[in-house]
């Protein structure tokens, strides 16, 4: 079986910690991993693009100090090879034109303000994934208890 | 306020020539005790009086048009216009338009002696100086500069003591607010940071009583401080997911524990087999050091707004700013010591200060430059520290002596754009970790320093960045 990777990225090791331990209840069927910035997220994507893996979702944080997340969903977003990845922006200091920016050239799907509900995040998360997986062409039974029913009903209708 | 210009020397000796020759007259000078008025505003005066000896000062208030009422305050509010001593010419402009009539009230701060001219006076050497009143041109671009220059000097005041006002209102208010702020935290930081505490403690306890393994999870989770970067430790915990076949979680606590095969021998398959199956009793252990560290936190931000606010300050007189630099130096020891500092400490006057104010303003300064050059990788990190004084001569309404400090490091530069900004509150360029700059400590130096009434200069560039704080050694007393 294929293997579905979530990134989070954030420059803050705690606030990761957090992000990955709400999200883990998506585990084992889906990969989590983490990456403590810009630099370290792209690196991880293709180590994870060249072992045939998926990157499912990106979750990022915007202000972290070499570049922010707005800069690194564009740049995935201008991956043909992670077109279909979704992309997440997790801040609580994005500035209007930050903002602007995510929704123009990051593509992103959603955008959660810190601090962040265990409940909410894991409902998106789905929703996104499942988006994801039909997109794919993955098969989608394999992944049945951490889809969104709705999202998939509707899809498959 | 007396204006005296320095006039170049071919308007001088004309005015010299006038002073002897039309004002040394013993039978033309009157003698005003102080406190006495000279002329009334509006009285009629035929006279040009140059000040021989004493100080005089012109008030005017507001005349009301005829047929207009005026609010009783505003018709009876005396203005300042100007002081004037010794070479001084007053009721120039009523002697000259031949109106005859002060349009000032003159009054002897001192006892004063005037000389004067009337409107009988006759021009002397009329055929070599020409007429009277082209004998006084000199007198009249004398005034007229004076006047000029009285102009400028009262709006450059006002416009300085407007934004020293503005920046105090600001202080005050922000004063309020952070004294709330912090005293509402205070306490709930306080049973955060206590019970963070007991609780690993005593999760700790029990946990040995069950099983040794766990409490040892527990303790290393609590402990950890690994700073090992975040794509060495995927790396690490990769390999023991793959060479160990273990689920990804456990094999990232494992990895925090164990960074390389050879430890993995020494600790053994017993160990690694309960970490496959125990490892949230380390993930507990890491919550609780998380829990702590991010109290730790919010006590640092809660005294820091304090300080922000301000208000606990007992400012002595007789303090000496070296002794506030070296304390300060003595609290940043351990920081210090991994790089060269250099320090000019020059005798300087005492201060009216708090000790512990000037402490923080300079620790703050120090801080923030060993964090860049740490982060930039400075090589030969270095520090320079210099304490010196000097006398400023500028707008009456400041102080003249000044105590100055300089601090310098060679680390990367402050970009230009945001000098200003990095003395915002909330402005940082650090970001890592929960140890995170909290953006006030520039923020602190600039009220403090603000609240002696002192400046900041900044100068940065690719080799060397300074901050200068300047402190009046005597506070401001406004005009007058």
């Amino acid at each position: 079986m294929e293997t579905i990777n979530i990134i989070c990225v954030d420059d803050q090791q705690e606030v990761l910690d957090s992000v990955m331990r709400d999200l883990r209840p998506l585990t084992p069927l889906i990969r989590l991993e983490e990456a403590s910035g810009v630099e370290d997220c792209l690196n991880l994507m293709e180590q994870i693009d060249s072992d045939g893996d998926f990157v499912g979702i990106v979750i990022s944080d915007q202000v972290m100090p070499e570049a922010n997340g707005t800069e690194l969903l564009a740049k995935v977003a201008a991956d043909r090879r992670f077109a279909k990845t979704r992309k997440v922006l997790l801040t609580g200091q994005a500035t209007h034109a930050d903002t602007i920016n995510a929704i123009n050239d990051g593509h992103i799907d959603n955008y959660i303000e810190k601090p962040w509900q265990q409940e909410k995040l894991l409902a998106i998360v789905k929703k996104l994934l499942t988006l994801y997986i039909l997109d794919s062409g993955i098969d989608h039974k394999e992944y049945m208890s951490v889809l969104d029913q709705p999202t998939l009903f509707a899809k498959l209708r | 306020m007396s204006v005296l210009l320095p006039l170049p020397e071919h308007v001088l000796e004309p005015l010299e020539r006038l002073n002897r020759v039309y004002f040394s007259d013993a039978g033309r000078t009157v003698d005003f005790a102080a406190g006495e008025v000279i002329v009334d505003q509006g009285e009629e005066c035929h006279r040009l009086y140059l000040v021989l000896e004493g100080a005089l000062v012109a008030y005017r208030q507001a005349e009301s048009v005829p047929g207009t009422e005026m609010p009783v305050e505003v018709a009876t509010r005396k203005h300042e216009v100007f002081r004037a001593g010794p070479g001084s010419y007053v009721c120039v402009q009523a002697f000259f338009s031949r109106a005859f009539r002060s349009s000032n009230e003159i009054v002897a701060l001192e006892d004063t002696r005037l000389a004067y001219v009337d409107d009988t006076t006759e021009a002397v050497d009329a055929e070599q100086y020409g007429s009277f009143e082209h004998q006084f041109i000199p007198v009249l671009i004398h005034e007229l500069a004076a006047r000029n220059m009285r102009i400028f000097t009262n709006a450059a005041a006002k416009e300085e003591a407007q934004r020293l006002l503005h920046r105090s209102e600001m202080a005050a208010t922000l004063g309020q607010l952070s004294a709330g702020i912090a005293h509402e935290l205070n306490n709930a930081v306080g049973v955060i940071t206590r019970r963070t505490e007991f609780v690993a403690e005593h999760l700790e306890k029990f946990l040995a009583e069950d099983n040794k393994y766990n409490s040892q999870l527990f303790r290393y989770g609590y402990d950890d401080t690994s700073f090992t970067a975040a794509s060495e430790l995927r790396a690490i915990a990769r390999k023991w997911e793959r060479e160990l076949n273990m689920p990804q979680p456990a094999a990232k606590v494992l990895a925090h524990i164990i960074p390389d095969t050879k430890t993995l021998v020494k600790f053994g398959p017993d160990f690694v087999k309960h970490v496959r199956n125990n490892y949230s009793f380390w993930e507990l252990g890491h919550d609780m050091r998380d829990l702590q560290v991010a109290a730790k936190h919010a006590t640092g931000i809660v005294r820091a707004v304090k300080l922000l606010g301000g208000g606990n300050s007992t400012r002595q007189e007789g303090v000496d700013v070296r002794e506030s630099v070296n304390d300060a130096m003595n609290l940043l020891t351990n920081k210090l010591k991994h790089i060269t500092v250099e320090t000019e400490l020059a005798p300087c006057p005492l201060l009216t200060a708090d000790l512990t104010e000037l402490v923080q303003i300079w620790t703050n300064i120090i801080k923030n430059a060993l964090d860049a050059m740490q982060h930039a990788n400075t090589p030969a990190p270095t520090m320079r520290i210099a304490t010196s004084s000097f006398q400023a001569e500028g707008l009456d309404l400041l102080p003249t002596e000044y105590v100055r400090v300089s601090i310098s490091n060679n680390g990367p530069a402050i970009p230009e754009e945001i000098h200003e900004k990095i003395f915002h509150p909330n402005f940082t360029t650090k970001k890592l970790g929960l140890d995170f700059g909290l953006g006030l400590g520039l923020s602190i130096v600039r009220r403090l320093v603000d609240s002696y009434n002192g400046t900041i200069e900044l100068s940065s560039n690719e080799t060397e960045t300074t901050f200068t704080i300047n402190l009046p050694t005597t506070q401001i007393h406004g005009n007058n």
